[in-house]
């Protein structure tokens, strides 16, 4: 009974946030993956990688920022931090998909490129989430 | 002769066959009682129903409705006390061959129409 | 000699056995995600599980019973029939979560999605189950499960700052996202602590037909195996610190964690980083099969051994048969392995005092074990292990619905 009782304290805790503090707790995961492909990519320009576990990394990042696209728009957090938030999730969806045609293309620089700015987008995402859950 | 603990010395404990095959656990205990003598162990009982009585009566009435599906042919399978041939720590020995008995239904359905259907379950040696 | 021989495969045996899965996972996040900052419980961890094992090893050199046997021998039927239903739950969950891991390593080496591989994993588990023998299970798994000691080199080739390490192995309090931080922290434990190595280690030894002439040995093995394997995740744990956390990668997906090794070693570092996935979960994923089956044979009283052929015990290689096609499905449902492993691992933790409580009453009964009995000091030990894992079972329920990723 008591384990229920601290389950639904916490419970209530986490539904009582601010809806900004709820939407910067989820921007964890595509910030980590912006970071992650900036670094699969960087490692495949350097010949460390295969291409498929590159192209499998652009897919299921692909899904995950589609799907913080869909809650963002959906939240009820202030324009403000939503629109910072879609501006950072377009940059890195533009540049995996660029990253997917350079990988393609066998263009190793212009992989490198999208890599450094998917690395800028995460790190900008993530000082935004960090901003937000203040 | 010494003395035997019934809980801790013969409830729950393995269960092996004159040819120390493992033949399953004491999962009840029966006594005899009479008017002018001390209750006397009679025998055991083997089965998943003996067990679910422990437990709960719905869980018994559970397993009873399974039966219809099982292919042991007694659920409560009893063994006499005096099958008993030595109790140690570790196991309880019978004087009897298990694979004959309603314990070894099911291992038997089992090895001849599972097992040996499936690639590397026939014997080969 | 024998004896000499006995602990140095043991100890091999207990190498290759320790990492997983579990410690893959929870040790590339806490390393990704603070650093230094969770060293602490791994060791802490560690410590504990060097005890438990230590005494599922004497308990069966001492009695000749593995563990889930004697627990229906002298705890009763009744008393062992819920945590064993949970127990049973949870293996087929670590069950899934193992065959997760290769099928993703088989992934990352072919670009075929995991789900795919999901079903020809399960059938090489239960082709070597069914095939071999429990000896040959073990060295041969426990010797190719070596290749994960790259992790520890890699560790080394990155010159990670030794006294910020040093550091981390005192317990702080996070300075940011303290649900994550106790979750993976619980996470870890229950990675380390998984208690299908109790079953697993008793039954084998069981198995190996241990007497009391082993309880030396065992001490052996314990402590030097389990300290070694420790050393692995920790070397995960580091390599994560090193790569992955100033790059800002959080590990929320296996695939972010994929390339950590490959600023160590540039060429190697991608399949190693596969290979040591793909044979440390089929290492434990062979344990957990059978641990499964051990348990519910001894339970029940069945005749059991891996080295019997499946027609002389045809319960017991059909349970291991079931559980791996069961847990299988999980994998091919498509839930994403990551995910399933981490939240099994914190389950594991919520566990713990079933496999716990049944410890401190056995090991204290004169009667089984003679002067093998605990001593004040163990027993000291295990009532804190039983109040650790009290405590975890009531926080982890709720960290897993809030800290979890």
């Amino acid at each position: 009974m008591r384990r229920f009782a601290v389950i639904g304290i916490l419970v209530a805790a986490c539904s009582g946030q601010s809806p900004d503090a709820k939407l910067a707790k989820s921007l964890d995961a595509p910030a980590s993956w912006m970071s992650g492909l900036a670094m699969i990519g960087e490692k495949w320009s350097a010949n460390s990688v295969p291409r498929a576990y590159v192209e499998k990394s652009l897919d299921a990042a692909g899904d995950e920022f589609d799907k913080t696209t869909k809650s963002v728009r959906e939240s009820d957090a202030s324009p403000l931090l939503r629109n910072a938030v879609l501006k950072q999730l377009a940059a890195a969806q533009a540049s995996s998909s660029s990253m997917r045609g350079a990988i393609e293309a066998n263009d190793r620089a212009r992989v490198a490129r999208d890599s450094r700015e998917l690395a800028d987008a995460g790190k900008q995402l993530s000082e935004i989430a960090e901003d937000a859950a203040k | 002769m010494h003395e035997l603990d019934l809980a801790r010395d013969v409830m729950d404990k393995q269960l092996i066959d004159r040819d120390c095959t493992e033949m399953g656990r004491i999962d009840g205990v029966l006594l005899e009682l009479s008017d002018d003598a001390p209750p006397r162990v009679d025998s055991f009982e083997l089965g998943f129903v003996v067990l679910a009585e422990r437990v709960h009566p719905r869980l018994l009435a559970l397993l009873e409705w399974l039966r219809r599906w099982s292919v042991r042919k007694t659920a409560r399978q009893i063994v006499q006390w005096s099958a008993v041939e030595e109790v140690t720590e570790r196991y309880i020995k019978l004087s009897i061959d298990a694979t004959e008995t309603p314990a070894f239904d099911w291992e038997r359905w089992l090895g001849m129409n599972v097992v040996e259907h499936l690639p590397g379950g026939k014997e080969e040696e | 000699m024998k004896k000499a021989l006995q602990l140095a495969l043991g100890i091999l045996t207990a190498v290759g056995g320790f990492f997983d899965v579990g410690n893959l996972a929870t040790s590339a996040q806490a390393g990704a995600r603070f650093r230094f900052q969770l060293i602490w419980s791994l060791l802490f961890a560690t410590i504990l599980v060097i005890f438990l094992v230590e005494m599922s090893g004497r308990f069966a050199a001492a009695s000749g019973k593995a563990l889930p046997s004697a627990i229906r021998d002298h705890l009763g039927f009744s008393f062992w029939l819920g945590p064993f239903v949970i127990l049973t739950l949870v293996h087929l969950l670590v069950l899934g979560a193992e065959i997760g891991g290769i099928s993703f390593a088989l992934q990352l080496v072919t670009g075929i999605g995991f789900q795919w591989w999901a079903f020809p994993v399960a059938i090489v588990i239960w082709l070597f189950l069914w095939r071999a023998t429990f000896s040959a299970i073990e060295n041969s798994t426990s010797l190719l499960g070596l290749i994960t000691v790259c992790f520890v080199v890699a560790a080394f080739v990155h010159h990670p700052p030794l006294h910020q390490v040093a550091a981390g192995a005192l317990p702080t309090l996070p300075s940011h996202d303290g649900a994550t931080y106790w979750f993976i922290a619980v996470s870890i434990i229950g990675s380390v602590i998984a208690p299908y190595l109790f079953y697993f280690y008793s039954s084998g030894a069981v198995e190996d037909k241990w007497d009391r002439s082993y309880v030396a040995v065992n001490r052996g093995i314990s402590v030097i195996g389990m300290t070694f394997g420790s050393a692995i995740a920790l070397g995960a744990l580091v390599v994560a610190a090193m790569v992955l956390a100033p790059r800002g990668i959080h590990v929320s997906d296996y695939n972010q964690a994929a390339a950590m090794l490959t600023d160590a070693f540039p060429f190697w570092g991608f399949v190693l980083f596969a290979a040591s996935m793909g044979i440390a979960c089929l290492g434990a994923a062979l344990e957990v099969a059978l641990s499964l089956a051990y348990a519910t044979s001894q339970t029940f009283g069945w005749n059991w051994g891996e080295d019997l052929h499946p027609r002389e015990d045809a319960r017991f290689s059909l349970t291991y048969t079931v559980a791996i096609f069961l847990s299988a499905l999980i994998i091919a449902a498509g839930i994403d392995p990551l995910k399933l492993t981490l939240f099994t691992m914190v389950i594991n933790a919520a566990v713990l005092p079933f496999v716990t409580i049944p410890f401190l009453l056995l090991m204290n009964d004169r009667r089984l074990l003679g002067r093998h009995c605990n001593g004040w000091f163990s027993n000291a030990i295990v009532v804190m292990i039983v109040i650790v894992s009290f405590v975890l079972a009531v926080v982890s329920i709720p960290l897993a619905f809030i800290g979890g990723t």
